[in-house]
């Protein structure tokens, strides 16, 4: 039977410390500052093969272990852009389990020997940000962030950083762009920022889920971790499920649990009435889902070969109410509004997508269009500066390929509903 | 820069190894001050940064939280994206505007609204949602909007 | 060597090489755009995209570093489909108005549509509008619907300039390129982002709408503004002179321009220019013929004898035409009172090792003497920027400071005896880097023979020091190597004013100089030109010192004549005539020429080489006594000097005001304001100037801009007190 590790005693009011250390809260920086030496906190989250929650799926203790030994400073990122549409997990934990993240932070900088961490988060978490710097008081107050964390030679600064509203700032290299007081367009690669990253130091960047996982694999093991769902990307997982559904709302469940058994089980099943149409599994830049990949297994491996991404595990469920051209229009306009702009592809071609879509749901649709925006969307993927051109073309191409009659009926004039769901 | 935001900037500089890291909190604090980010208080975050104002103004519009322009004394942020649409976003923006009589981007001439579209904002469990000055309402309907507008009128008189 | 092949081709080139170089190497064009050879790999415009065996995705040829085996492919259909897209994509939104574009024909997005577009644009929706024809300050005109936003010229202001005056302002499809609030684009280098430009977004002002690129004709040359020699373009239509655009000379500019030699050149077609000789006749100047002016010079000359005439000037020759003036006055006339300096500058030959513009990149110290390169050498300058970024100490000495807060500053001037003089300061300077053995680079204005004599020393005590010398004078170098300074018995600039203040000179002959503005002492230098018998003037303009001139001499401008001239690094520069000089013109060798044949010399035969300069001999000049109170310091600015730079329309909005500019704390305590008018006096001189407050002016000093035609600094005597008092505001009737 699977327990609950991120959201473990989440209705105790887990932001006062007490009840966050009574349920065992801190053991694992204990432990880990007391027991095990940096490299073995690194060795033990590489064999939890634990990996980002972020999006890419990239192994956690891989990348600890990319950073040069040169005696430069190094810094921590955590990733609490959160600006994925669809996705609320991390929104969750920091508003509700902020110490949790705290430890996570602090044991990954014992690991990789950062001193400073910042804390990157969206802008529009006020409250969020507001709970963090509290936590962050409390728990420094405890001695358990700050100048010689329980007593031992590590210390530990956090920075909480509120963005300003950017989608882009969620990338990892916009993101210290913006955590350096610049626009948040993307840097070049390499140098990754493993070698030159904040400020020019080495730098982890990891999500807020990702960090949440680190304090259970060190106090339980990574054989228990990796014990949790598929072999190839295991461990407990946040779904946040939103749109058509009964019951929406952050379910965490083993990775590799079937996108039937979530939105069927869990989030209650479609409304009344309603049949089921199409999920985006991973957030709203992965590519639309349908009927038949309803066993698809929710994990990075299953979802890919599905033919779709799982990305942040953010599952937005579509009904037969949905019109999938407005869908794609909704979400083109926003990867518009959120390109940064830098490269060519995806500051032209997202807005050269949006006319089209906009036009074909005005009624102004041409013979060609279905086919032009397949060509869109084919010389914007992989093309772009950053992932975000991918992310900007995957819905549109699923909703082309799996409901050509949707476009086609456009086409006719069939114009469709003022708004997206009826 | 006024003396009342130099404490404060102040205390923001040793937060970070580089005090350009301070650019994004000093605009905040000069739109906390004057509720948006003006030509003259992007020129007060430069010149306390010691790089040009253009640069201010870069950085300042690359961001949507700052305000380019003045606006009301509530900045009701609905958010259109998909999660929020399936569930009648679009119709409670429509409906929040008839109400305020405004369009997205404009202020009731009053100067207590602002109404804005903006993107998903990481709520969608409860959607639909909108931020009321970045605070969180969820699972909207037309009439609890019409509640959430009374409730912020009166609270404006009672300021007064 | 890094092995690889491109396009089935095997080639070996160095490591860190990137894949575009590599290609080129062998003949194989990728194409670019946000790509320049001057500015950091980027990578956004993405037309460079190629495969590369066992990468994923395209990659960028232009930020992708060879590797050993890598095996790239810029020939597939792949390829020329995603540079088809590109180009697609950039001209969706573009307003295709290339007919009425200045860029058109030579526009790198045109070219490159041409040979790799699809033949029509699939594109039929609403353009995304954005601003046209927005002015950049006072050169520039920014049509945004034409920006492609490769960035180069916000990277060339971030990376070379590190002002941020322009900036990317919003962001995706809105993104523009914009300064503070649409305020003027303020740095004296704009220009350099005209060249930068790939597509017709940034035009030149006065270029605007001037000619289309295939009707012009170009020549390499060199700008001749400044001592730095920057390497450029010139371009003229219908033989007038439209254009002037930086050449990347790796070792000087780097391509690199400031608006003073990109903008200065409108001098040439100036209607204000000298068409005709003219004599004095009855107190007043009237045109004549070339054969009576020069008959009327010579006779002058002969009746003189070598030892009544003197001769100022040659800096502003080419090589060749500095040999012919030393011949003329040594060996045809046979004086020795030949001297090129007219002004403050005592030598432009380094006598210890000359620097290069380059070892300012290799410098462990920089030294700036009395002088700011950002307004007498602004391209020197750059290099100066860029070693302040990479953390290269720099130490200023003189009455202000340029490089701002943070930077080791010794204010002290010769003019503030309390804290001791420049030479003072800069043997200080030499005891503490002595024994350093890595390159300490001078840069000095070539002013103050204290200074002059403490470098000497700097000559034993480190042999790595090297000295580049910054003048008012572009060949003022060339001008002493063809030895246009004072032979033994000869007469320095200020001994031959003296002299013909004395009456003790019969014929003074002005070279491309004009003393009346820049010699510090503006009472001898009046009263010389007044007194002396014959004042022969040679110029593009009727300037101060001509005023009193008996024969005015018009000639060619640089622009017209070819030759070559040495900058302050002493290398050759090559100048390349671009127009015909007006009908009826000689160039200054030509009138050099003429007089010596008609002196009875020989020109044919080669020039005897003059003697190696003399380590210029320090100039007398009057130091004034200790005094008390504010003192007046005199400052260089790149706009400053009258002639061509007064003469050149489209440089009129950035020519200086007269200001004086005081600490802030002698503002504070004579109770006056910035923009505030207040009369300058020295003596029975006044100047009328507006205040400003500065920092970083020494307390104790008035600085105030040297050479300008309306209001000379030369009335005021250097380092003597002088007495502030506020002109009152004309009130304004109601
Ligand atoms: C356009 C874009 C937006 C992104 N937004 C986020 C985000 O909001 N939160 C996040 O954790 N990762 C985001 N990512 C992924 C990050 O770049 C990065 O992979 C992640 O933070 C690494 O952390 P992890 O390894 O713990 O997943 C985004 C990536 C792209 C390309
Ligand atoms: S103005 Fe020209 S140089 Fe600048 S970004 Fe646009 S196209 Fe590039
Ligand atoms: S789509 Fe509205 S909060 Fe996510």
């Amino acid at each position: 039977m699977f327990e609950p590790v991120l959201t473990r005693g989440i209705d105790r009011d887990l932001t006062r410390i007490e009840n966050y250390v009574a349920q065992g809260g801190f053991t694992a920086l204990t432990k880990a500052v007391r027991e095990l030496t940096p490299q073995q906190v690194v060795e033990e989250v590489t064999r939890s093969n634990l990996r980002g929650r972020g999006g890419a799926g990239f192994p956690a203790g891989r990348k600890w272990g990319f950073l040069p030994q040169d005696g430069r400073p190094r810094y921590l990122a955590c990733n609490a852009d959160e600006g994925e549409p669809g996705t609320f997990k991390d929104h969750l934990l920091i508003d509700r389990n902020p110490f949790l993240l705290l430890e996570g932070i602090a044991i990954a900088c014992y690991a990789i020997g950062a001193h400073h961490a910042f804390i990157y988060i969206r802008g529009e978490f006020l409250t969020g940000a507001r709970i963090l710097e509290a936590s962050i008081a409390a728990a420094r107050s405890r001695g358990y962030l700050g100048e010689r964390i329980l007593g031992g030679d590590f210390s530990l600064e956090v920075t909480v950083h509120r963005g300003a509203g950017s989608y882009e700032c969620g990338e990892e290299t916009a993101l210290l762009e913006s955590l350096e007081g610049k626009r948040g367009n993307p840097r070049l690669k390499p140098p990754f920022p493993a070698v030159a990253g904040a400020y020019g130091m080495p730098t982890v960047i990891n999500n807020v889920e990702t960090l949440c996982c680190v304090p259970s694999i060190v106090e339980r093991g990574a054989a228990w971790f990796a014990g949790i769902g598929p072999a190839g990307s295991p461990g407990p997982k946040l779904f946040a499920v939103s749109g058509l559904v009964r019951r929406p709302g952050n379910y965490e469940l083993p990775m590799g649990t079937t996108l039937r058994e979530l939105i069927f089980q869990h989030a209650g099943g479609l409304r009344e009435g309603r049949r089921f149409k199409a999920v985006l599994p991973g957030g709203s830049s992965s590519p639309a889902l349908v009927e038949e990949h309803l066993d698809t297994p929710l994990d990075f491996d299953s979802v890919a070969r599905a033919g779709s991404m799982f990305g942040s595990g953010a599952v937005m469920v579509l009904d037969d109410s949905v019109c999938m051209v407005r869908a794609a229009w909704r979400l083109a306009e926003f990867y518009r509004d959120e390109s940064c702009g830098k490269c060519t592809p995806c500051r032209e071609g997202t807005y050269w997508i949006t006319a089209v879509l906009e036009r074909l749901e005005a009624g102004g649709g041409r013979e060609e269009d279905p086919a032009l925006l397949e060509h869109l969307a084919g010389q914007i993927g992989t093309r772009t500066f950053c992932p975000l051109g991918d992310a900007a073309i995957g819905f549109l191409l699923s909703s082309l390929k799996y409901f050509p009659e949707e476009y086609a009926a456009h086409l006719r004039g069939e114009t469709c509903r003022r708004e997206v769901a009826s | 820069m006024r003396e009342a935001l130099m404490a404060h900037a102040r205390d923001v500089l040793t937060r970070y190894p580089d005090p350009n890291s301070a650019m994004l909190p000093l605009l905040y604090l000069v739109q906390e001050a004057d509720g948006w980010v003006s030509p003259a208080g992007l020129e007060e975050v430069a010149s306390f940064l010691g790089v040009a104002p253009a640069v201010a103004e870069s950085v300042a519009s690359f961001y949507t939280l700052l305000q380019k322009r003045p606006v009301g004394r509530y900045v009701l942020q609905v958010c259109t994206n998909l999660s929020c649409s399936l569930l009648g976003a679009e119709h409670l923006l429509d409906h929040l505007g008839r109400k305020l009589g405004i369009g997205p981007g404009e202020t009731t001439p009053d100067g207590l609204f602002t109404l804005q579209s903006v993107e998903c904002l990481a709520e969608c469990g409860q959607a639909p949602v909108l931020q009321v000055n970045l605070d969180f309402h969820s699972g909207l309907t037309p009439e609890k909007v019409d509640a959430l507008l009374n409730a912020l009128r009166k609270e404006a008189e009672q300021d007064v | 060597m890094i092995n690889l092949t491109i396009d089935g081709r095997q080639t070996s080139v160095p490591e860190g090489t990137l894949v575009l170089h590599a290609a080129r190497e062998l003949g194989i064009d990728i194409p670019t755009f946000c790509h320049h050879a001057r500015l950091l790999p980027f990578g956004a415009c993405r037309m460079c995209l190629v495969e590369i065996e066992k990468a994923p995705k395209l990659q960028t040829a232009c930020t992708t570093v060879v590797s050993e085996g890598m095996v790239v492919r810029t020939d597939t259909e792949q390829v020329r489909l995603t540079r088809q897209s590109v180009l697609e994509f950039l001209l969706a939104n573009h307003p295709l108005d290339c007919p009425v574009c200045d860029k058109g024909g030579e526009c790198e997005l045109q070219d490159l549509t041409h040979r790799w577009g699809a033949p029509a644009s699939q594109f039929r929706e609403a353009k995304n509008r954005k601003g046209k024809a927005l002015p950049f300050g006072p050169f520039i005109v920014m049509d945004e619907e034409r920006c492609i936003l490769c960035q180069r010229c916000v990277r060339f202001d971030q990376e070379v300039l590190g002002e941020g005056g322009i900036g990317l302002m919003g962001r995706g499809f809105r993104t523009r390129v914009g300064t503070f609030q649409g305020r003027p684009y303020d740095t004296p280098f704009s220009g350099n982002v005209v060249d930068l430009c790939p597509v017709g977004a940034l035009t030149s002002r006065p270029y605007r709408f001037r000619a289309r690129p295939w009707d012009l004709t170009s020549v390499a040359s060199t700008c001749l503004h400044c001592s730095v020699g920057c390497a450029a373009r010139l371009d003229a239509r219908e033989n007038h002179w439209v254009r002037l655009r930086g050449a990347d000379d790796p070792a000087v500019n780097q391509g690199w321009l400031c608006d003073r030699g990109r903008y200065g050149f409108g001098f040439a077609a100036s209607p204000e220019r000298l068409t005709a000789p003219q004599l004095r006749r009855g107190g007043k100047l009237a045109a004549t013929s070339w054969e009576e002016a020069l008959d009327r010079v010579v006779q002058a000359l002969r009746e003189a004898g070598p030892d009544r005439v003197g001769i100022i000037g040659g800096g502003r020759l080419t090589d060749q035409e500095a040999a012919l003036l030393h011949h003329l006055g040594r060996q045809v006339l046979g004086t020795a009172h030949l001297d090129r300096r007219a002004g403050r500058q005592l030598t432009a030959t380094p006598h210890l090792a000359g620097g290069t513009l380059e070892d300012l990149d290799r410098a462990a110290h920089i030294v700036l003497i009395g002088c700011d390169p950002e307004e007498t050498a602004p391209v020197l300058a750059l290099r100066v920027r860029q070693a302040l970024r990479r953390g290269t100490p720099v130490t200023e000495l003189g009455p202000w400071q340029t490089y701002g807060p943070g930077h080791a500053w010794i204010p002290p001037s010769r003019w503030l005896p309390a804290v001791g003089s420049t030479a003072t300061a800069l043997a200080g300077l030499r005891e503490e880097l002595a024994g350093q053995d890595q390159p300490v680079v001078l840069v000095w204005s070539g002013e103050d023979a204290a200074v002059h004599d403490e470098l000497a020393r700097w000559r034993q005590a480190m042999p790595g020091a090297r000295l580049l010398i910054v003048g008012d004078q572009p060949n003022a170098r060339g001008a002493e190597a063809a030895g246009l300074l004072p032979g033994s018995g000869g007469r320095s600039t200020p001994e031959l004013l003296a002299a013909a203040a004395a009456g003790d000179l019969q014929v003074l002959y002005l070279v491309g100089v004009n003393p009346a503005l820049s010699f510090p002492d503006g009472a001898l230098v009046r009263e010389a030109l007044e007194k002396v018998p014959f004042l022969v003037v040679q110029d593009l303009f009727a300037t101060e010192s001509a005023r009193s001139a008996h024969a005015l001499l018009p000639v060619a401008a640089w622009s017209e004549k070819t030759g070559s001239w040495s900058n302050l690094e002493g290398r050759h520069r090559p100048l390349a005539a671009l127009t015909p000089a007006p009908e009826n013109l000689p160039d200054d060798g030509g009138i050099f020429r003429e007089l010596i044949r008609r002196l009875g010399g020989e020109v044919s035969a080669p020039l005897p080489a003059p003697a190696p300069p003399a380590a210029a001999a320090a100039y007398p000049l009057s130091t004034p006594p200790a005094a008390e109170g504010l003192r007046v310091a005199t400052v260089e600015l790149t706009y400053s000097g009258g002639g061509t730079v007064l003469h050149a329309p489209a440089l009129s909005p950035v020519l200086p005001e007269a200001w004086v500019t005081l600490h802030p704390e002698e503002a504070a305590r004579r109770d006056l304001a910035p923009g505030q008018v207040v009369e300058l006096s020295c003596g029975d001189s006044r100047l009328t100037l507006s205040v400003r407050t500065s920092a970083q002016v020494a307390p104790g000093l008035a600085l105030v801009p040297r050479r300008l035609p309306h209001s000379p600094d030369n009335l005021l005597t250097e380092g003597a007190a002088v007495a502030l008092t506020p002109v009152p505001r004309k009130e304004v009737l109601p």
